[in-house]
């Protein structure tokens, strides 16, 4: 049942680029139906999963130490519920989304093949495996961002984020590298049966591997790749950079809870960048205009929500956030695909307005989301990022704490700001851009797209009909996740709730100290900040005064905005003098001088000798009878008088 | 003395003598050669032509399954003296390697082995 | 009264032998009343057939421990892993006669090769002087007929140069022996493990000169000579036969007689020579690749570097090492046969696809082709993910750690010297400007069924390094 769960949407890959030609647009089909037939095997193994702490499946051994298995225990199972379930909403989706476009079998193998590899990554019950999966969907997110790779912006795009994920590859192999050399073994169970066996290079590894979690999972400051990953399909932005793969990290921390819990230093450290991250992406959300730039903010916003929960210890929290944000987030990606659809490729938030009516499915299901993400009760985001801002009182991190209240009032205002704008109003499609406050130059817009690396362009390639209204392929998986930002968080209401229960054995739990603020309380705080995210954004945006005089005032934000937020606190241009330009300095450097000068010149000398040695060789091979008759004579002379003068010796 | 001198004497001995015996001629006997001595001794009979002269491979082939044959009928002696020793296991010994070189015997007929060609 | 004096058992360990030499003698038969147009066909049906079923037959011994006939032949894990070895070298070699010469009668060569197969299989269970000896010239007397059996000057030469220059080294071996048995008054190799036999200087010329026998079978330099000349002008098939088998029974006699044969504390004086010679014929066959053109050339030059790291491995009389010998040796068939399975396919009815120059600008014509080349290529240099690669990382590793750290930088050395020779191929194949060639139509689907075959298994032998645990005690 394992191997269906794993290998079918590979099958389906290996099928949708095989067959691809032959398929057409039936690829889109086959490459649902094999996580279809993923997605109801996992849920036929669903007691695999939750008896007996889980099924464990030995597949290899290689060399020792390195023994490769399957590990399908709670924690891998509500990865594999959402990569498959989500991701075969998303696939059902991309079957109306990718309609027009002409490579749509070589999309949907790459989409498979990225499940194969999440599958993968989760599923694997050592860290070697884990690192296979973990650069195999870097791999297919570098595919799949770069899927229109005649954009020259996608292509980079796509570059940037497989060369930031290598960072975060490379940080996971000298963990494992260094668990290692300490204990011998790289499987989970050899790993986590004794974390102090890792001592003194406990907390180092720790720090290697959150480095690999930072940078898939977007983190500061490895979170540049994410905006930019944008450049994909928007299906692809919900499957791979919201729901499934930028949560590895989170997934990576919670399989460790037992280094982490070791760990206390570690603790901190990813807690704090998890509470920063969550920040800096909401504050950065306020200043975006493009509708899936504003997601990816959020998205790394949550993420580090997520990191937080499950770096502070409270892995339970961590995850449930995880679970919800995936209902949430893919349905505001798919929302906001049926609306670029439907305006011809249009992603300016400012040249939408009024799509209440006119996408309806879009407008209830993203309202839906909306009010789950900002933390509205009883929406799901409320119940898990409700938990995981105690979780860090609990553990003691109040301001944690803190920060993740203000956080969600300013994600409650940023949402509803595109909420508002977006779906409120009169259609501004019409206008000039730069009624808008959209120039080519000056604008903010362009200037908050465009990084130094980066030159965007803002369309996606597929429409060729002018903005058409989803048919029903592309609204029901919509629906459902609407439906689900409202109901997946119910099970995490309460003290002992199912989810609770659902993981009750799954991590190292810690006697807490009561914590000076009680649950209802931040709950209380929660709403309140929530309801003044709301209130802000009503104010600005929503009154019947804003919206009768939103081109105007969208045009005065734009020209206002500040500096710092619209350059994304200028972290493209610190990594850039920090690392770009060195790099291509050393680069400069071994291509002017080194390579030429150095090692060309010794490779130069190698080769001769070799040569000559070659042609030494060879004198003896004269290729006369007599000649080798000599040789192998001489030779066995040679050891006669060896063995002789031995033997005589003795 | 270990009692492996003699042998290495007698390794000496025969190394010495027959380098010797080529050597010597060479510096004692006096040479004085004329046609008749140049020939090739041939028992007293008038040569007819070269010693290095070619003959037909043909000989080989015949020489050769002559050769393997005639190992069968030799390995058939050491096995007739101790036939009653041996008892059934010499005999199926024996079977066996007259099968073997029975087949032998038909691929190189089959083959055309036998004909003078 | 001579009963049998031998069980049941005992004819049992050699039934494999049998079956592959039964084989031969139906291939024969089968020729004989086999129509014209079929007989290929049928020859290497029935040699494979028979090779699987000795193959097979000897997998279910595997396990089994029997000292047979008096300890002439001992079955156990380490003959029945050589055996099969040499048993799936043996079906490639004959899968390769699918692609050359067509038209000709195989049967006299599938036999031979069965023969010499035979004989391979007896030296890798053999465990006295007497099997030893009968066992290696099973082997070579096939083998100097099969070398001369293609049409063409070079093969007939090099039939005539395998013949002298390997008598005149099996006199050596024969001379080592006789040493061997007037020092210990016994045949056994068991018997030569009383320590006072290390007090008796006819025991170390005895050792030695039976070294230089195996040494020049393995073709270590400088007993190497004979090997580029011949593997040149024998017929593709046999080149690499014996590339794989000759080396795989000899090197089992070889590991028997190190590892089973030498009181403790005259291993090491006795076996360093042959490490040493070992250690060169890493450099040395490196080096002579740089300089070929032909494949079969630069393919035996390959292979003397190739067997000298696998008698490293042996280096020490290490477990380890014994069984990272066997991996790499696995490694080295597959690779090596694929190769040559690569040149067979180059092939056309007339002349072989050998020289170097069939394979200048092959990714043009036969990308597929040149594209697996490229992967033998690499995988006989060492590079990841290849089991060459892996097995030359165990190599070092037990070489290290049994105490022969210059085995291991002679090991290195070479590799890096085998790269540029190996790339230059690799270039070659890949030059844009090459001229067009016209392509030989080869009919072989075994022949690539058997490149389909190896390139699998290289790789994954990569990710599944089993290495057999019970092969040893090597003698009783």
């Amino acid at each position: 049942m394992l191997f269906v769960i794993w290998l079918v949407p590979l099958l389906g890959a290996i099928l949708c680029w095989a067959f691809g030609p032959q398929l057409k647009r039936a690829a889109g089909v086959l490459g649902s139906a094999a996580i279809a037939v993923s997605f109801i095997a996992t849920v036929a193994s669903w007691g695999a999963a939750t008896q007996n702490g889980g099924t464990h499946q030995f597949l290899f051994s290689w060399l020792r130490g390195f023994d490769f298995g399957l590990l399908f225990d709670p924690l891998a199972l509500i990865w594999v519920l959402i990569i498959t379930g989500v991701g075969f909403l998303i696939h059902l989706y991309s079957v109306g989304y990718m309609w027009n476009d002409n490579a749509v079998a070589r999309f949907f193998a790459y989409l498979n093949f990225f499940v194969f590899a999440m599958l993968t990554l989760v599923l694997s019950d050592n860290f070697a495996g884990l690192l296979v999966g973990w650069g195999l969907v870097g791999l297919a997110s570098y595919f799949l961002i770069g899927f229109w790779f005649f954009k020259p912006s996608a292509v980079a795009a796509a570059r940037k984020a497989f060369v930031i994920n290598v960072v975060g590859d490379v940080g996971i192999m000298f963990a494992i590298f260094m668990m290692f050399s300490r204990i011998g073994t790289v499987t989970y169970a050899g790993v986590f049966a004794n974390p102090h066996a890792l001592d003194p290079w406990l907390f180092w590894i720790c720090v290697f591997l959150f480095i690999g979690a930072a940078a898939k999972s977007a983190q500061l400051p490895l979170h540049t790749w994410l905006p930019d990953a944008m450049e994909g399909p928007t299906p692809v932005s919900a499957l791979i950079h919201a729901a499934t793969m930028v949560t590895a990290g989170v997934y990576l921390v919670a399989r460790c809870a037992p280094l982490w819990s070791a760990s206390h230093d570690a603790q901190t450290l990813v807690g704090t960048v998890g509470a920063l991250t969550a920040l800096a992406g909401a504050v950065l959300g306020i200043a975006q205009w493009d509708i899936k730039r504003i997601l990816a903010y959020s998205t790394m916003s949550q993420i580090g929500y997520m990191i937080m929960g499950v770096g502070v210890a409270a892995y339970t929290a961590g995850v449930a956030h995880f679970f919800t944000h995936a209902f949430f987030k893919a349905c505001l990606f798919l929302g906001s695909g049926i609306i670029i659809h439907a305006l011809s490729d249009e992603q300016d938030i400012r040249l939408m307005g009024g799509m209440r009516k006119r996408l309806p499915v879009a407008f209830w299901a993203m309202g839906f989301a909306v009010f789950a993400i900002s933390g509205c009760p009883p929406f799901a985001g409320f119940f898990s990022k409700d938990q995981v801002i105690y979780g860090a009182l609990e553990h003691g991190y109040v301001w944690m704490w803190a920060v993740g209240l203000i956080t969600a009032g300013i994600t409650s205002y940023y949402m509803f700001r595109l909420f508002i704008v977006t779906f409120f109003g009169t259609y501004r499609g019409e206008l000039k851009p730069e009624a808008v406050g959209i120039a080519e130059e000056s604008s903010s817009a362009a200037q908050a797209a465009g990084s130094s690396v980066i030159a965007h362009e803002h369309s996606e390639p597929h429409g060729h009909e002018n903005g058409h209204a989803p048919g029903w392929i592309m609204a029901v998986p919509v629906a459902i996740l609407g439906l689900f930002s409202l109901v997946a968080g119910w099970i995490m209401a309460g003290q002992n709730s199912p989810w609770a229960r659902f993981f009750a054995s799954s991590f190292p739990r810690e006697a807490l100290p009561p914590a000076t603020v009680t649950e209802g309380v931040t709950s209380g705080i929660a709403i309140a900040m929530f309801l003044i995210g709301l209130g802000v954004a009503y104010m600005r945006y929503g009154t019947r005064e804003a919206l009768a005089n939103a081109p105007a005032r969208l045009k005065r934000e734009s020209e206002t905005l500040p500096a710092v937020l619209v350059n994304l606190y200028y972290f493209n241009e610190i990594l850039d003098w920090l690392f770009v330009r060195p790099a291509q300095a050393l680069g400069q450097f071994f291509g002017r001088w080194m390579d030429p000068h150095f090692v060309d010149g010794v490779v130069r000398e190698i080769v001769m000798t070799n040569r000559f040695l070659g042609t030494l060789m060879r004198s003896f091979q004269t290729g006369l009878l007599r000649a080798y008759a000599l040789i192998v004579v001489f030779g066995a002379m040679c050891f006669a008088v060896y063995y002789a003068l031995e033997g005589a010796m003795r | 003395m270990t009692p492996y001198a003699p042998v290495a004497i007698f390794v000496a001995v025969a190394f010495a003598a027959a380098l010797g015996f080529s050597l010597l001629p060479g510096v004692l006997a006096q040479r004085k050669p004329n046609p008749e001595k140049e020939q090739a001794y041939e028992c007293g009979v008038e040569p007819t032509s070269s010693v290095a002269g070619r003959f037909p491979v043909k000989f080989y082939l015949i020489a050769m399954l002559f050769v393997v044959l005639d190992v069968e009928a030799a390995s058939f002696y050491p096995w007739a003296v101790e036939m009653h020793a041996l008892r059934v296991f010499g005999l199926i010994e024996m079977a066996v390697f007259v099968v073997v070189l029975a087949i032998g015997y038909a691929y190189v007929w089959k083959r055309k082995g036998f004909e003078w060609r | 009264m001579i009963a049998n004096p031998y069980t049941q058992a005992d004819w049992n360990a050699v039934i494999p032998l049998f079956i592959v030499g039964g084989a031969a003698l139906i291939v024969l038969l089968a020729d004989l009343v086999s129509p014209k147009y079929a007989n290929r066909y049928v020859s290497m049906a029935i040699g494979i057939l028979g090779l699987i079923g000795g193959g097979v037959y000897a997998g279910t011994t595997y396990g089994v421990s029997h000292n047979a006939f008096g300890g002439g032949f001992i079955l156990g894990g380490f003959a029945v892993v050589l055996q099969e070895v040499i048993v799936i070298s043996a079906i490639f070699s004959i899968a390769l006669f699918g692609a050359i010469g067509r038209g000709d009668r195989i049967a006299g060569s599938v036999a031979l090769m069965l023969w010499s197969t035979a004989g391979a299989m007896l030296m890798a269970g053999a465990a006295n002087l007497m099997t030893i000896f009968l066992g290696l010239e099973l082997l070579s007397l096939g083998l100097y007929c099969l070398c001369g059996l293609a049409d063409r000057p070079t093969s007939r030469e090099s039939a005539l140069k395998y013949l002298i220059l390997s008598s005149t080294a099996s006199g050596f071996l024969l001379f080592g022996m006789a040493l061997l048995f007037g020092a210990t008054g016994s045949v056994t190799l068991a018997a030569l493990t009383t320590p006072a036999v290390a007090v008796n200087p006819l025991y170390w010329l005895g050792g030695g000169l039976f070294l230089v026998g195996l040494a020049f079978k393995l073709s270590l330099v400088p007993f190497h000579v004979w090997s580029p000349d011949v593997y040149e002008g024998a017929p593709l098939p046999v080149t690499a036969f014996m590339s794989v088998v000759t080396k795989a029974g000899t090197l089992a006699v070889f590991a028997r007689f190190a590892y089973a044969a030498i009181p403790a504390h005259a291993s090491n004086a006795l076996l360093i020579p042959f490490f040493i010679i070992a250690g060169i014929s890493m450099i040395a066959g490196n080096l002579g690749m740089l300089a070929q053109t032909d494949m079969k050339r630069l393919l035996a030059y390959s292979g003397i570097a190739q067997i000298g790291y696998i008698v490293a491995s042996l280096a020490g009389g290490t477990d380890q090492g014994v069984r990272y010998a066997i991996y790499y040796l696995v490694a080295y068939m597959f690779m090596n046969l694929g190769a040559f399975a690569i040149v067979a396919l180059l092939s056309t009815d007339k002349e072989e696809g050998s020289s170097i120059a069939s394979f200048h600008g092959l990714a043009q014509r036969r990308p597929v082709l040149a594209a697996v080349m490229t992967f033998f290529l690499l995988a006989l240099a060492g590079f990841p993910p290849t089991a060459g690669f892996l097995g030359k990382i165990l190599i070092l590793s037990t070489n290290v750690s049994a105490g022969f750290p210059w085995l291991a930088a002679l090991l290195i050395a070479g590799t890096a010297i085998s790269l540029y020779a190996y790339f230059k191929v690799i270039r070659l194949m890949y030059d844009r400007h090459a001229k067009p060639q016209a392509l030989p139509s080869v009919q072989a689907p075994l022949a690539y069924v058997s490149m389909a075959v190896c390139v699998i298994l290289v790789v994954v032998m990569t990710f599944y390094p089993y290495t057999p645990s019970n092969v040893l005690p090597l003698v009783k």
